[in-house]
């Protein structure tokens, strides 16, 4: 197997850094901790329940962050008119249910809120994309709207609990299943057949959307995510855009425009975002809300190895004074050699050049 | 290269076959005597892991894996953030709770309910705000009521024989069971024609 090697993470998060200041986004720092009243009452916006706790010396509960987007919204008092564009890099907390402990996992990301039309839109798409091609060469951008999921469903006549558990089959791509709960909602077998095709045939999304979008909410929707694909293309995005209307989240918090983003290599999702105006509208109503998070931590799994510890192992012989030894390493570091010194040769470490002082 | 994960045993094999049929033969893998872990066939450009048929879900979600066939209670059971392209409608059977044939549910106490699927039965009962206690195990799940262990058993019933024979019976079903054709998504974004090719072309062989 021909595994992919990605970059030191800190290269990448620098790149990622100069992207977004050079956009006009301003770093943000938020502290490690949160009351858990955020989070308890923000529950659905979260993909887990898990969340680590503890009390202060009041015996107010606290939270290590499992997120970032909701201390920023909380914290920020944007609204149409006095938009704020951010940029983070913070650690968050979260349960892995498949090793049954928590992971602290490496996050950028970026929120824009206040003032979001097409054009905000299109500027996250764009810095999405750039954030991808900083990380490889061969990556994705998978879009979606979940105005238009949702609207489509609301058409067919599905009841909440339905729509969700429709929602559900649509994001793991399950047409077995969602024909099923489509069926049972009372829909016919060509909008069954019509829904599936959309999901999966990429060639006839555009097409079966177009047929399926017959509620107001599901056009609208249609007609953003369809032209904002247009304009990606006209800026040179073309065939690193795809349309996939299974990347989806909850609809109770995401309303709009949502996506993924890939990297060869990875197993996971490296970018995932979206239109959130309900979440931020319950801390300030006036405004609207759109961003995405890069997740760094898969890459420390992808580096490529290295042949040797240290470019050169210099050591010290018995008649070397402390001051020529280390007045030789930073002559030879300054030739950009990483130097070790030592006073006798470490076990097992691997060198490609030995120099005896 | 397309990476696929099969599970050890019938299943496997019948997967196997009718891959073998639609262009991803591997003769290594038909020899039975073989303990290797990997098969490949670079000419078709397919690489076969045969894995234990519940950790098929984990090969493909972490991404070692491209596809994979895995058994809905598996994926249940998992939670594993998986594509699940196609019902192949073979492997049939459901998730039953089963009981002995006097049993009445006592609601004044937890239900003691004994299962290698704590998730699926926890769901299941939490859907009924039915209090449980749940006893994991790992084979021969129709002891637990028995020796009164347990009250109910939540597993995988097929003919029903064995719950029979020990003198149990079926007492609600939670859901059908089959083989699903599963995916990596990030794999499905960049194999995605060749993946998509494969599920038509089984989705037709399994409707002859």
């Amino acid at each position: 197997m021909t595994p992919i090697y990605f970059e030191n993470e800190d290269v990448i998060t620098q790149r990622l850094k100069a992207l977004y200041e050079g956009a006009g986004y301003a770093a943000y720092k938020i502290r490690k901790f949160e009351e858990y009243a955020l989070y308890l009452d923000n529950r659905s916006f979260l993909s887990d329940e898990h969340i680590i706790t503890f009390t202060d010396q009041n015996g107010r509960l606290l939270a290590l962050k499992p997120d970032v987007t909701l201390s920023i919204v909380k914290n920020r008092r944007a609204t149409q008119g006095h938009s704020e564009k951010l940029y983070y890099r913070e650690t968050v907390y979260r349960y892995d249910k498949h090793a049954g402990q928590y992971r602290e996992i490496n996050q950028m990301g970026l929120e824009l809120l206040g003032d979001v039309t097409v054009t905000e839109e299109l500027e996250i798409l764009e810095l999405a994309l750039t954030s991808l091609s900083a990380l490889s060469a061969n990556y994705r951008l998978t879009l979606s709207h979940m105005g238009l999921v949702n609207g489509i469903l609301t058409g067919l006549g599905l009841s909440p609990s339905q729509k969700e558990e429709a929602i559900g089959a649509i994001g793991s791509k399950n047409v077995d299943g969602l024909s099923a709960i489509l069926a049972r909602a009372g829909a016919s077998e060509e909008v069954q057949r019509a829904f599936s095709r959309m999901l999966t045939v990429p060639a006839d999304t555009c097409r079966y959307a177009a047929a399926l979008a017959s509620t107001r909410e599901a056009s609208h929707a249609f007609e953003e995510l369809f032209s904002l694909k247009e304009m990606l293309d006209a800026l040179g995005y073309g065939d690193k855009v795809q349309i996939d209307l299974s990347v989806t989240q909850g609809t109770e918090y995401y309303n709009g425009l949502v996506f993924r983003g890939y990297a060869e290599g990875l197993s996971a999702p490296v970018l995932s975002g979206g239109r959130y105006d309900r979440l931020a509208q319950k801390f300030s109503p006036d405004t609207r809300a759109i961003g995405f998070a890069v997740y760094l931590g898969e890459l420390l799994y992808h580096r490529a190895p290295t042949e040797y510890d240290t470019d050169v192992l210099l050591l010290q012989g018995e008649d070397t004074d402390p001051v020529t030894l280390l007045t030789r390493a930073r002559e030879l570091r300054e030739e950009g050699q990483r130097v070790r010194v030592e006073r006798r040769i470490p076990d097992g470490i691997r060198y490609r050049t030995l120099i005896k002082l | 290269m397309l990476n696929i994960a099969l599970p050890k045993g019938r299943l496997g094999d019948k997967v196997y076959k009718l891959l073998m049929a639609l262009g991803y033969p591997c003769r290594e893998l038909e020899d039975e005597g073989c303990r290797k872990l990997i098969f490949e066939n670079e000419e078709s450009g397919v690489r076969y892991f045969l894995v234990k048929p519940s950790d098929v879900a984990i090969y493909v979600e972490k991404g070692a894996a491209d596809i994979g066939v895995v058994g809905k209670d598996i994926l249940l059971e998992s939670e594993a953030q998986v594509y699940e392209l196609l019902d192949l409608g073979f492997g049939r059977c459901r998730m039953a709770v089963a009981a002995k044939k006097d049993f009445r549910d006592d609601t004044d106490r937890p239900l003691r309910v004994a299962t290698k699927f704590p998730h699926i039965a926890r769901t299941y009962y939490d859907g009924l705000g039915r209090e449980t206690e749940m006893i994991k195990l790992y084979g021969s799940i129709e002891l637990a009521p028995l020796v009164g262990m347990a009250d109910v058993i939540v597993d995988i019933v097929e003919t029903g024989t064995t719950l029979r024979e020990n003198g149990l019976e079926v007492v609600s079903e939670i859901v059908p069971i089959s083989a699903r054709l599963i995916a990596n998504p990030a794999a499905y974004v960049f194999k995605g024609e060749e993946i998509r090719r494969i599920c038509d072309e089984l989705k037709k062989e399994i409707s002859k």
